[in-house]
């Protein structure tokens, strides 16, 4: 069997780290179980209210306010914007044209992102993208001070993050 | 290594094992307490802004299409027992911009309908306030209208 010279200090130190270690991995640990097991954010409460119907609004709605909050990058924004479209597909027309406003938002930001980085072509291209869809949502007046307002509350919000 | 050397290791290992799961586990019940009073507001935010912004820009058709899903989504809510006092306050405000929409579009009983509905919500939810006139009600829209349009 291997001495230890100190074997107080050894004990003490060691039991230190390992209990400071455990700690931090058993937090981590049960953290992540409970909040699994308690879903906290997936109306569960909600379920069988008008046939799951209410609650698919919710989860829907409530990934639009998640891309919301994407960061405010042309490749992110794009993702988001994929990602709202597939959500799209088999939405009540109402909730879609939620989702469609939203995707809108992110075309107009990718816009303004790519024209300040020079790319012309491709700002115009996301702006022609922004147009149809709110022509598509019955908007009357379609200008840039409109479009701009559309994302000015996002972007505010990222801001103070 | 002595044995009492690795005793106390393992008597660290388990005791910290339990007070780090102990306060994660705590930790973990007060976030999605909180999370869970608060899921509503975000689906709720979008749904009211997604009329605000319907109503400001788009014709009627497209306008009552956005109001309607945020009073369905608001009185479905309210049947669940999910009502919060924003969103609760908010109905009657829905339903007097569906009450502007119908009368754009020139649907008097329409209009009237909504207006019915949200001078009973208002005093529902103002139970001391005072009468207010449509056009009052109107003004309060609009300006809170113009106000979120500045932000």
């Amino acid at each position: 069997m291997a001495t230890v010279k100190f074997p107080l200090v050894t004990g003490f130190c060691g039991g230190l780290v390992i209990f400071v270690g455990c700690a931090c991995l058993g937090g981590l640990t049960a953290e992540t179980i409970t909040f699994r097991w308690r879903k906290p954010t997936t109306f569960e409460a909600v379920r069988s209210q008008n046939g799951g119907q209410l609650r698919d609004d919710l989860l829907t709605l409530q990934a639009v306010t998640f891309s919301q909050v994407r960061e405010d990058a042309p490749s992110d924004l794009q993702k988001a914007a994929d990602y709202l479209g597939t959500l799209r597909h088999g939405k009540r027309p109402e909730l879609s044209a939620a989702i469609d406003l939203q995707i809108a938002a992110d075309y107009v930001e990718m816009a303004r992102l790519e024209r300040e980085a020079g790319n012309a072509t491709m700002a115009d291209r996301h702006r022609q993208i922004a147009v149809d869809i709110l022509h598509s949502l019955g908007w009357q007046d379609i200008s840039n001070e409109t479009m701009a307002k559309l994302t000015r509350r996002q972007l505010w919000w990222k801001a103070t993050k | 290594m002595t044995r009492s050397i690795k005793i106390t290791l393992l008597v660290a290992a388990i005791l910290g094992l339990g007070c780090g799961g102990y306060r994660g586990h705590q930790s973990a019940v007060e976030i999605s307490d909180s999370l869970k009073s608060i899921q509503y507001s975000a689906p709720t935010k979008v749904a009211s802004d997604f009329a605000r912004i319907q109503f400001m820009r788009a014709d009627t058709d497209h306008a009552r299409q956005a109001v309607m899903l945020q009073i369905r989504l608001l009185e479905q809510l309210a049947q669940a027992g999910k009502t919060f006092r924003e969103g609760g306050g908010e109905l009657w405000l829905a339903y007097i911009r569906l009450a502007m929409i119908e009368e754009a579009a020139g649907r008097p009983d329409a209009e009237q309908s909504a207006m019915t509905q949200a001078r009973a919500l208002y005093n529902r939810d103002h139970p001391h306030g005072q009468e207010q006139t449509y056009d009052e009600l109107k003004n309060v829209i609009l300006r809170f209208d113009k106000a979120a349009d500045n932000l």
